[in-house]
């Protein structure tokens, strides 16, 4: 009998807890939740919503679900296919996904309502979230990626530093002479360091050279002509050369990480590391100069990436979802983020500050390179990257000839494409 | 007759208890074992993408693999990393369950030593052993450089990565395997050992002739573990290797081929006909192994 009652008691324990959850009271403010990945800028972010909460006392309660980017992406599908999604969400180029699944809200009705003037926001950023014609996403903040060099390094081994406008052959020109004089002084630094991801290395160099990662009507991939596979020959030759680190040291140790440790001359990086440059020991001793990309055969344009943030479509209190999208997105609110050096604003009247958040690196390269860079070319669909980026990233290491390569992964992810365009 | 009614009602009373305890575990086993492998076999026969309805394909996603060369590829390294892996631990796990079984000194420190990487998170594996077979600062290559040889790319050769994780996944396997040895060991009877040495069998004799015997039970159980365990090998892979590095598609198992098709390329119902076919897989060498013991375990 004990027994009995104790399962019981158990059971209706284990009920309880069950419903417990979903026994929100109706009363007070209205729960709003914010997921995002960055731990670097939650706290920031946090200090904004803090702001939004207390403008909206009794009204409306905003929180942060911080989720790492490792598991981002996979628990976002996971809670917006359930339907127990948070309201509000980092988006990037991955948005196409979303409103093809009917998982995210349009904005339209909202930013007509309200007259939100859209122009406030950088052009490129706003038409990257603008997909069949309608907007899913109000832009956070844009990526640029640049050349940062050691001037340490240049200054030890009596090299120039690299000049504004300089080309591929400049680049070249000056790592060859850092390389010699490495050797002679028997140094164990690398001339040039670069990231293995697309991002801050091979869809620029592509671009730079006259190719596309991706036609701008997303519909045809250009890796495998012969600009494309001319520009990732040329950074093989820069291995080969042994004017970048070799391939197996890049694929062990990021870029970034042997730039900051003093191992490498030059890195090509992104404007989201730029607080790691700032913060770096390098950094506050005022040793590490910021730079355009060198131009290759075509310009020295450079990928814009960017988040902005995107409202689920299930969600219950639309309303003051939007509230926070647009209370986040404000010139106020991006201001503070760049005040702080989190992100470089797309919101273009918060755009001064950024600059000024860095004082041991030069920000003004950085808001230079997002006015002459490209948008991050994706159509949404990640089937057809993963032939483009593995046959490059083969390509890259030497194991296999780059030309062939190239045009092999080219023709499957073709394939591919063709068959969305259908 | 009596006392078969009396043992019934005694079961259809305590049944009822007993499945309420045991309802938190069922209901867990139900939903995320049961629906989720009878709905991956479903996947498997419909076009499925991030959000989409499914949409039936029939054999399609099969007959796709057999074209895919990538899967291939992923299917060779799984079967490596399962042929060279499952008799490295068994062997080691024996190994040093029987070492431990002596009675030497500090017997507690080596056991709490042995069996510390089976209580710590495969994050914190894979990250320790990444930076210790760092080709320019890991601490292995630190040591082959002082001995006067070449420093050796553990992760990022093509020719050595499929090693590396293979040392890595067979020392992170052999420990919770040798308890489950020692406790094998420690549960034949001393009977057999003192009848051994009355008549003068030496150590190996005692080892190969007694010990062995009795402990097929227990390596037959640690071999099924372990081949079930290697063939779903996935994390290692992931921590270790950066996706972007051309090691990955060297060193690539269908665990990590499923989760690239499932998780990045969305095509979920591709990506379940590769888990399906794990599925077969693991099946098939258990079902063997099942039938192939009855030639070598004994059974007391």
């Amino acid at each position: 009998m004990i027994k009995k009652l104790f399962a019981f008691a158990l059971v209706s324990l284990l009920a309880f807890s069950l419903t417990a959850c979903s026994t929100n009271t109706a009363k007070g403010p209205v729960n709003i939740s914010l997921t995002l990945w960055d731990e670097v800028q939650a706290p920031i972010i946090q200090k904004n919503i803090d702001r939004f909460n207390t403008l909206n006392e009794g009204k409306i309660k905003a929180t942060i679900e911080l989720v790492p980017w490792s598991n981002y992406w996979q628990k976002l599908d996971a809670s917006l296919g359930s339907a127990a999604s948070a309201d509000v969400m980092w988006m990037n180029v991955y948005l196409p996904k979303y409103v093809d699944g009917k998982v995210v809200k349009a904005l339209d009705e909202f930013i007509k309502k309200d007259k939100l003037d859209l122009t406030q926001y950088v052009t490129a950023r706003v038409d990257a979230f603008k997909y069949k014609n309608q907007q899913y996403s109000l832009p956070k903040g844009l990526d640029a990626v640049f050349v940062a060099y050691n001037k340490e390094i240049f200054d030890k081994y009596g090299v120039d530093y690299p000049k504004e406008g300089w080309s591929w052959d400049d680049m070249r020109a000056a790592a060859t002479k850092l390389r010699d004089a490495i050797a002679a002084k028997s140094g164990k630094e690398y001339p040039i360091a670069m990231e293995l991801d697309g991002q801050p290395s091979y869809i620029n160099f592509i671009q730079q050279n006259g190719s596309a990662y991706l036609s701008a009507d997303g519909k045809t991939t250009n890796i495998g002509d012969a600009k494309a596979i001319d520009a990732i020959q040329q950074v093989v030759n820069l291995m080969s050369d042994k004017l970048m680190a070799p391939y197996t040291v890049l694929s062990e140790t990021k870029g970034t990480d042997m730039f900051v440790s003093g191992q490498a001359g030059i890195v090509f990086i992104g404007s989201w590391k730029a607080s790691v440059l700032n913060e770096s020991s390098l950094g506050k001793t005022g040793k590490i100069g910021l730079v355009q990309m060198p131009k290759m055969a075509s310009s020295n344009t450079s990928v814009l990436g960017g988040l902005g943030y995107a409202m689920s479509a299930n969600t219950k209190n639309p309303n003051q979802a939007w509230a926070l999208i647009k209370f986040l997105t404000s010139e106020e609110s991006e201001t503070f983020e760049a005040k702080n050096g989190i992100d470089f604003p797309a919101n273009i009247k918060a755009q001064a500050e950024y600059v000024k958040s860095f004082p041991n690196i030069n920000g003004q390269v950085i808001a230079n390179a997002t006015l002459t860079g490209f948008p991050y070319p994706s159509n949404g669909n990640f089937e057809w990257t993963t032939f483009v980026d593995d046959a490059i990233t083969l390509a890259l290491s030497g194991k296999a000839p780059v030309a062939e390569t190239l045009k092999a992964g080219a023709l499957k992810a073709q394939a591919v494409l063709d068959k969305l365009n259908k | 007759m009596k006392t078969k009614r009396k043992h019934s009602k005694f079961k259809s009373k305590d049944t009822l208890a007993a499945y309420l305890f045991i309802s938190p575990m069922l209901i867990g086993v139900f939903i995320f074992f049961v629906f989720a492998f009878l709905q991956n076999i479903y996947f498997s026969f419909n076009k499925v993408g991030a959000f989409d309805t499914p949409t039936f394909v029939g054999i399609d996603n099969y007959r796709r693999l057999l074209t895919d060369p990538i899967f291939f590829i992923a299917l060779k390294n799984t079967i490596f990393y399962t042929v060279l892996g499952v008799p490295l631990v068994v062997f080691f796990s024996i190994l040093i369950a029987w070492f431990l079984n002596q009675k030497i000194k500090g017997q507690s420190i080596y056991r709490t030593a042995i069996f510390l990487p089976a209580i710590t998170m495969p994050a914190a594996i894979g990250l320790l052993w990444r930076w210790l077979l760092n080709y320019q600062y890991g601490i292995v290559n630190y040591i082959i450089v002082k001995l006067g040889g070449t420093a050796v790319a553990w992760l990022s050769d093509t020719n050595t990565v499929k090693w590396a994780i293979l040392l890595v996944l067979v020392w992170s396997m052999v420990s919770y395997q040798v308890i489950i040895m020692l406790a094998g060991l420690q549960g034949i009877s001393k009977t057999y050992y003192e009848a051994a040495e009355v008549d003068g069998a030496n150590k190996w004799q005692i080892f190969f002739k007694i010990t062995l015997p009795l402990l097929s039970p227990t390596i037959f159980f640690v071999t099924i573990m372990s081949t079930i365990g290697i063939l779903q090998i996935f994390d290692f892979i992931f921590l270790m290797i950066q996706r972007t590095a051309v090691a990955y598609q060297y060193s690539m198992s269908l665990v990590s081929y499923f989760y690239e098709l499932a998780f990045t390329q969305n095509l979920r119902g591709y990506a379940s006909a590769v888990s399906i076919v794990l599925f077969v897989i693991i099946l098939i060498i258990t079902v063997v192994q099942f039938v192939g013991q009855k030639k070598w375990v004994n059974y007391d």
